[in-house]
């Protein structure tokens, strides 16, 4: 199987010897086609001049996405206007035999929109049209670069919303969250992006446009719709997305409960399933988090807190004051040190904000860091969050905790100073480490943030060769060349991928 | 009625798998008018797969089969030998209360399952009608569901993982047992609404929620379903705690003994603050308080509304936008009229979604589903006929799909059935 780490990028045995390093992943081969200065100037005829990179200087800032370990500069990258220039570019790129990678903002977590065998990318940046709002029926129908948020905003006056909410939804758009089924805080109660996407438009790698799903929900035959929704982008370019719109709750009320420990906190939000109760989020912050969320935007939160559970509820307000009081009394069970009520929206904004920030926060603590994404059983938290204890003491690494405890979906973020090659390597393997646990305690190895580069060696770990080769084949009926975003999702024989190379600049990943 | 060529050997065994030869046991596999020779029923998913390596080396038709219930939807196979019953795959495997996650065998029946789930004040909140059991596995392959998808959603919302035996008789796996994962495709989409043209159901896990603490009903009476469809949409089912708004006409209504040209049924469902309060808001729409001794009783004929009302029924399905729906029923019980045609309809009105029974003479008949799939077309729907009288199938098509996508459909058929031993026939395409 590929996807093999090395320390060292000298021990790639490909022949042809990889290009771009995980670490010391090898990502694209030395030989793989580039493009060519004919192809640049046709692509600079249908979406113009302006809408093509392809100097060296700006392509680099297209060389990875959120998962910085990883990194492969495109030759090209084009950002079509309109659906008709996104067919005429695929067409054009079909015509030259070429492989492409998809890309939205750039702010995946697994590399996903890395451009490995890829020369050429084609963004979504410049697909912003909101093309319909139906209030009366509650559906939007969005282009692939409509940043999530905005699609919230264009309905709030309306009182609806739309509900998947990934902490960078004032960047990622809609094509990146359908390809990567994202989720948020609030999935707990409302659902992912499959959950909330009724038809998509999708430009086959051949440049045929098919409709899939629709604006209703009962389409007869096989939901494709649910099929394109988290592969990754590998079956083609989504261009638009009919999106199903949320009525905004009548009334929220934002709990927050100090813990001493973690395992305190994990109590509180077993029971408060166990008695029925379903909040609309119920995230937890180790104390790594809680101070580092505290010195970056002060929020007030005790400085001696171990854990704090966030636990929102909502629905009509002549419900809220008995779940509330029931949330507040398990809290305080779980011998929760305080537990305080949101006083107002304010207040209420400001701990969302905290929360949506804390990967910012963190960067405050190291030069740079990795976010796991990982799944158990809700049961199994706290047995994980020791077992990311041990591995931290053991890799001699710092590793904090923000994530969505009422999901079971983990994620320890890892600290480093990528110009530590031996810590970066450590980093791999505590990371590597975890997500066999999760597999182990029955969970998954992405609840959210996707294999793309990054974890196609776990791949294994869930899935059977029956099952791994099933899925390749699905991809074929969509993509028979595997030209669009090839090396992803897969385990391929031979292929290697590499981590960062020591000395690179440091980088943020986007919020 | 099958043009099986079952073997006198394969007609006593297949797999390995002894054949039940209790006579009448192939009817009630009937599937789109066809019989099976011979009916399966494998205890293990070791054994499907057994059956099926036999069936495919003998070029042999296969249906994975529940109870039956559904087995009447889409067109009649080209070819139908097997019937492969899950009634021995009956184990709740894993309910991990804490996790809100069930694994189930595919020929546990929704009710058993949410028998085990109700003691731990859970439940898959599915609620299709229960003309026959519906088995997990038929509820996923037939994508059953019924008024609860206005507040729940569908299978495809609540199904995580999913085990099955494909055509090349492999046991494939998709998905996974906890409530959030996108590792690989969603495999298990694909089997919601497949009818059995992918593969034998074997197992399945699924996501579940909390009972409601309360519930209730409310009733109004209207002056036909158009105007029953349009209550439910001023009522904004989509604010409050309404689980449910369903519009019935005339002949549904009557089932029920309400008297009147139609009625909407709303459910409510939450704490009981919760219920209280939507009561209130309800009764400003005049609709009544339904007394509790007859709620569970109107609840379920509800819910049973989207059956067939006799075999002669030709019964429609679709869904539009939901304020589309009063002018397009109105439309339609219009036209039926003018074809001398009767039409009863059930509809989840807030969902947007149909149920036409049109009953009378069988050519008028033909012409008006002709009719009526291309009136629902224009309005962005797709009009599934889920029950074709026999005398009606070579007439009327069950699924009416056609476009690029069907294509793409063929491929993904070819991935799990590459011989097409399932089903072949049923389906959307010819598939």
């Amino acid at each position: 199987m590929g996807g093999n780490l090395y320390a060292n990028p000298a021990d790639c045995n490909c022949a042809p010897p990889c290009r771009a390093v995980i670490g010391e992943r090898r990502l694209r081969p030395v030989s793989s086609p580039r493009v060519s200065p004919e192809l640049i100037d046709e692509l600079r005829a249908i979406v113009g001049a302006a809408a093509v990179v392809a100097d060296e200087a700006s392509t680099r800032v297209y060389e990875c996405d959120g998962f910085t370990l990883a990194r492969s500069a495109p030759d090209v990258v084009v950002l079509p206007g309109s659906r008709d220039e996104m067919v005429a570019v695929v067409r054009k790129v079909a015509a030259s035999g070429l492989c492409f990678v998809p890309r939205g903002a750039g702010t995946g977590l697994s590399g996903g929109c890395l451009p490995l065998d890829a020369p050429v990318m084609i963004g979504t940046s410049r697909m912003r049209a909101i093309r319909s709002v139906d209030f009366e029926n509650r559906r939007v129908v969005a282009e692939a670069g409509v940043v999530n948020l905005h699609v919230t905003r264009a309905a709030a006056a309306h009182g609806l919303f739309y509900a998947p909410d990934p902490s960078s939804q004032s960047a990622c758009t809609i094509g990146g969250n359908v390809a990567e089924n994202s989720g948020g805080p609030h999935t707990l109660k409302y659902g992912v992006t499959t959950n909330h996407v009724l038809g998509l438009e999708l430009v086959l790698p051949d440049g045929e446009v098919v409709e899939l799903g629709g604006e209703v929900d009962d389409v007869p035959g096989y939901d494709l719709r649910g099929l394109a929704i988290g592969a990754e982008g590998t079956f083609g370019i989504v261009t638009a997305a009919t999106l199903r719109l949320v009525r905004t709750p009548q009334a929220v009320r934002t709990l927050l409960g100090m813990f001493r420990d973690v395992d305190d906190a994990c109590r509180a939000v077993s029971a408060i399933i166990a008695a029925g109760i379903l909040p609309a989020a119920l995230e937890l912050m180790d104390r790594m988090i809680v101070e580092a969320v505290e010195a970056a935007y002060g929020f007030g939160f005790p400085p001696d807190a171990g854990a704090v559970l966030i636990v929102e509820l909502d629905g009509l307000e002549v419900g809220l004051g008995e779940q509330v009081d029931a949330v507040r009394a398990i809290c305080q069970t779980a011998r929760a040190s305080e537990v305080r009520v949101a006083r107002d929206e304010a207040e209420r904004a400001a701990l969302w904000k905290s929360r949506k920030r804390a990967f910012g926060a963190v960067g405050r603590l190291a030069p740079n860091y990795c976010t796991q994404d990982g799944v158990v059983p809700r049961g199994s938290v706290p047995e994980i969050l020791r077992r990311i204890a041990a591995a931290a003491e053991r890799y001699r690494l710092r590793i904090a905790n923000v994530f969505h405890a009422g999901d079971g979906n983990i994620h320890p973020i890892m600290l480093f100073d990528e110009r530590d090659a031996d810590e970066v390597s450590r980093v791999l393997a505590a990371g590597k480490e975890i997500l066999e646990a999760c597999v182990e305690l029955g969970g998954s190895v992405t609840g959210e943030h996707g294999i793309g580069v990054e974890k196609i060696e776990q791949m294994p770990l869930l899935f059977s060769p029956v099952d791994l080769r099933v899925m390749s084949e699905l991809r074929l009926v969509f993509d028979a060349q595997r030209r669009c975003n090839p090396g992803k999702i897969f385990p391929t024989p031979g292929a290697c991928v590499e981590t960062v190379k020591v000395g690179m600049p440091r980088r943020q990943v986007p919020l | 009625m099958s043009d099986a060529q079952v073997s006198g050997d394969t007609a006593r065994s297949i797999g390995g798998v002894a054949a039940d030869g209790a006579p009448g046991a192939a009817w009630r596999y009937a599937a789109g008018g066809a019989v099976p020779a011979m009916v399966v029923r494998p205890r293990t998913t070791a054994e499907v797969a057994s059956v099926i390596a036999a069936a495919r080396a003998d070029g042999l038709a296969v249906i994975g089969a529940g109870k039956g219930a559904r087995l009447g939807i889409g067109n009649r196979p080209r070819r139908y030998d097997i019937a492969v019953t899950t009634d021995h795959l009956d184990a709740i495997e894993r309910h991990v209360a804490e996790d809100l996650t069930v694994t189930v065998q595919a020929g546990v029946t929704l009710e058993q399952l949410n028998e085990e789930l109700g003691r731990s004040g859970q439940w898959l909140p599915l609620d299709p009608a229960v003309g026959g059991e519906t088995t997990i596995g038929g509820l996923i392959a037939a994508d059953a569901c019924g008024p609860l998808r206005h507040s729940h959603g569908k299978v495809r919302d609540f199904l995580l993982g999913i085990e099955l035996v494909n055509g090349s008789a492999e046991v494939v796996r998709g998905g996974g047992r906890v409530v959030k994962n996108v590792a690989g495709y969603d495999v298990p989409k694909l089997l919601c609404g497949s009818f059995g043209t992918l593969g034998v159901i074997t197992s399945a896990t699924f996501k579940t929620r909390p009972r409601p603490a309360a519930e209730a009903l409310y009733l109004g009476r209207c002056a036909g379903v158009a105007a029953a469809v349009q209550l439910a949409l001023a009522i904004d089912c989509s604010a409050g705690a309404v689980a449910f708004a369903d519009a019935l006409s005339e002949g549904a209504c009557e089932a029920i003994g309400i008297d009147g040209a139609a009625a909407l049924v709303v459910g409510v469902a939450g704490s009981q603050a919760e219920v209280d309060a939507e009561s209130e808001r309800l009764r400003g729409h005049a609709l009544a308080p339904c007394e509790a001794a007859r709620a569970a009783s109107i609840a379920m004929a509800v819910r049973n509304s989207a059956l067939p009302m006799n075999d002669d029924a030709l019964v429609g399905r679709f869904a539009v936008l939901p304020a589309r729906l009063p002018a397009l029923l109105a439309r339609v019980e219009a036209e039926a009229v003018g074809r001398g045609l009767v039409v009863e309809t059930a509809a989840h009105a807030a969902a947007g979604v149909a149920r036409c029974q049109i009953a009378g003479d069988g050519e008028r008949a033909a012409l008006f589903a002709e009719w009526l799939r291309m009136t629902v077309r224009v309005e962005g729907g797709w009009v599934v006929y889920e029950a074709i009288p026999d005398g009606l199938r070579a007439r009327v098509e069950a699924w009416g799909m056609s476009g690029a996508a069907v294509r793409l459909m063929r491929g993904v058929k070819r991935v799990f059935d590459p011989d097409g031993i399932f089903s072949p026939g049923r389906f959307v395409g010819g598939i």
